[in-house]
């Protein structure tokens, strides 16, 4: 057997992915910089999901709770494969928006939205 | 067709019935028949798509084909909430609520949920239609609106954490693309780019909450969880555990738009096209209500220890800087917003109530008064703020304005449209005669029946607060002369679908003063029933 990971070593990564990620998007002020923190949030997340289904390994499931049989169903890991999905609508979507704002005001800051206040 | 099927689709799926019926109900509740059960989200669906479809092949921008399409496959899906809830209490176990490997919940409480969505979705169409928007997408728009109810519909039947995350995540989606729809506005823009980046952060918040829960117990299926955490009770103070409750609270309260994190909402409104600012305003809050009610009083219900104090705070906060921020708003879209804030402190406070219950009773949060309280409080919510919506559109519509200033006497301008905006922002403010008032009075009587002192005490401070900021709408309706006298005549729609929300709001709780009031009543009845059998049969109670 080989020597595994624990899982603390990838809870670290990701909790240290989730908080750069954070921070860009907090900080930064051009649109696009703010979609790629996004990314970063959503892998943290994940990461995490990929560790814990291999910590609690391919078993223990809704199926095997309900002992019926025993059915082997990753579900972090199949979590993980919506997340991507969903992750690049959102970033298409972002790009979309972010072209409609570049053609108002020829420029993806977002300081320059500031049409709606209070 | 549809006809053929409502006259023998229940006798194929009673074929099948027999056919299965010498094997165990769950391998019967697993397979294939179960899908019958998809038919309200597979015709919107459907309807949708053909929507899309009509718009490619004949772009007839002005007429009304692309609206009353929407409508009649809302309408057929509707009636199928009904048939799905006929064939679940017929042929299927109604203990067995759960489908699709428990990834979807089919029970009375998500069909209920389920048609107050579609009912939502009527109004914003039945609103749209009048509406000028963009016109070279009609059709999108409203196949975009269905696409947004059938989300809705999963929403509020998951009952697994990731049915749960996709499934909201595809309401966001939409919705920032109906909130920018009018992408040559800057306003518009705007709005959706706000919506969308501040969304898209709380998504990510929501998805770590979830991956941490998922670590500590080893599922994603709530009433697995929920098991779990009965078996494991003693270790539920473990930080990394409040961490994830937390941060699933960030992601589900940017979603409610509940009060640290409601600054999306008031700018998304005003961006949005009015209809579409009615919309979001109402059914994905419907929606996310019953996340929470799912995961905190069913997965999370053992530690409410923990949860319970978060949520006061989102409370107290809501109700605080709703009202506060209301107060100074003239724009109607905004008002509404800061509003609709507020009242999801309201509603948050009935949760509040339903979560402190003993923990020997797995039930207890269900058959509480709050749970109900929330309910009620939510489903008249809907009513009252379409309500308001609806005239805010017809005054749009006229004078082109959603300013404080085009309200100026409005009542001699559009008497009716003034009654009907009357009723529906005393109803928000909850004074006596009208459904709000016995909204507040269940969530409040919850809360003081737990003895919440600190939130009864906000709340009714802010109640008063609340009173004098839609009064102020009210005066100037009513007791300020017109800057422009002439007439508006609503047209025959508005008229009708004015008739619906005054009728309820003023009516419909008159027969039953205190007793429960009838939605109240209804929603006992129907909702609260069976939701739980589910759990007794898990949990062997």
């Amino acid at each position: 057997m080989a020597q595994v990971i624990p899982v603390y070593h990838v809870l670290v990564v990701s909790a240290l992915l989730f908080s750069i990620g954070l921070y860009g998007a907090m900080s930064r002020r051009n649109a696009i910089g703010i979609l790629l923190s996004l990314e970063l949030m959503l892998n943290a997340g994940c990461l995490n999901l990929v560790a814990f289904s291999a910590k609690w390994g391919p078993t223990f499931t809704y199926q095997t709770f309900r002992a019926q049989e025993d059915v082997s169903s990753p579900v972090g890991q199949i979590f993980v494969i919506f997340v991507i999905t969903i992750a690049a609508c959102e970033i298409a979507l972002g790009l979309a928006l972010i072209i409609a704002m570049y053609r108002h005001h020829r420029s993806i800051d977002v300081d320059n939205l500031n049409l709606l206040k209070w | 067709m549809i006809l053929l099927y409502a006259a023998f689709g229940d006798s194929l799926v009673m074929t099948m019935y027999r056919a299965y019926i010498h094997q165990p109900l769950e391998n019967f509740a697993n397979n294939y028949t179960a899908y019958f059960l998809l038919l309200p989200e597979s015709i919107v669906l459907g309807t949708a798509v053909l929507l899309l479809v009509l718009d490619l092949i004949k772009p007839n921008r002005d007429s009304l084909k692309a609206p009353v399409v929407a409508i009649v496959g809302t309408l057929i899906s509707l009636s199928m909430v009904y048939y799905t809830q006929y064939l679940t209490s017929r042929y299927f176990n109604p203990a067995l609520g759960q489908y699709w490997g428990g990834l979807e919940t089919i029970d009375p409480f998500s069909l209920f949920l389920k048609s107050i969505a579609f009912l939502g979705v009527i109004f914003a169409i039945l609103m749209s239609i009048k509406t000028r928007l963009p016109r070279k997408h009609t059709g999108e728009y409203y196949s975009l609106l269905l696409f947004a109810t059938v989300a809705m519909t999963f929403v509020v039947s998951s009952s697994d954490v990731l049915a749960i995350w996709i499934m909201t995540e595809f309401v966001s989606l939409t919705s920032y693309i109906i909130v920018a729809f009018n992408k040559h506005e800057p306003r518009s823009v705007e709005g959706g780019l706000k919506y969308l980046l501040l969304g898209a952060i709380s998504s990510a918040f929501m998805l770590y909450g979830f991956s941490i829960l998922y670590g500590y117990t080893g599922t994603t299926n709530l009433y697995v969880m929920k098991t779990i955490l009965i078996q494991s009770a003693e270790q539920v103070t473990n930080p990394i555990f409040v961490l994830a409750i937390g941060m699933f609270m960030v992601g589900i309260g940017f979603k409610l738009a509940i009060a640290p994190f409601h600054t999306w909402a008031p700018d998304a409104f005003e961006g949005a096209p009015l209809p579409v600012a009615a919309f979001i305003a109402v059914t994905p809050k419907i929606a996310v209500v019953a996340v929470f009610l799912r995961v905190f009083l069913l997965g999370l219900a053992n530690v409410a220890v923990i949860w319970v104090p978060m949520m006061i705070g989102c409370a107290i906060l809501s109700m605080v800087i709703g009202n506060l921020f209301a107060i100074r708003q003239n724009n109607i879209k905004r008002f509404l917003a800061y509003s609709g804030v507020a009242q999801m402190g309201f509603v948050l406070m009935g949760l509040c109530a339903a979560g402190v219950q003993s923990q020997s009773d797995p039930n207890a949060a269900i058959k509480s008064l709050g749970y109900n309280a929330m309910l009620n409080y939510m489903v008249i919510y809907a009513i009252m703020t379409l309500g308001a919506f609806l005239i805010a559109n017809v005054v749009k519509f006229h004078t082109g304005s959603e300013d404080f200033r085009a309200y100026r006497g409005l009542f001699q301008r559009a008497p009716a449209s003034a009654l009907t905006m009357m009723v529906c922002l005393l109803s928000l403010a909850g004074i006596p005669p009208t459904l709000g008032f016995s909204a507040k009075f269940f969530v409040f009587a919850a809360a003081i029946a737990k003895e919440m002192w600190l939130l009864v005490i906000v709340g009714a401070l802010m109640s008063v607060i609340a009173v004098f900021y839609y009064l102020r709408w009210i005066w100037v309706m009513f007791l300020v002369e017109p800057e422009d006298s002439t007439l508006i005549l609503p047209s025959r729609l508005h008229r009708l679908s004015m008739i619906l929300p005054i009728w309820l709001l003023a009516f419909a709780y008159v027969p039953f003063p205190f007793v429960g009031g009838t939605i109240a009543k209804w929603i006992y009845d129907y909702a609260a029933g069976a939701y739980f059998l589910t759990i007794n049969v898990y949990f062997g109670s």
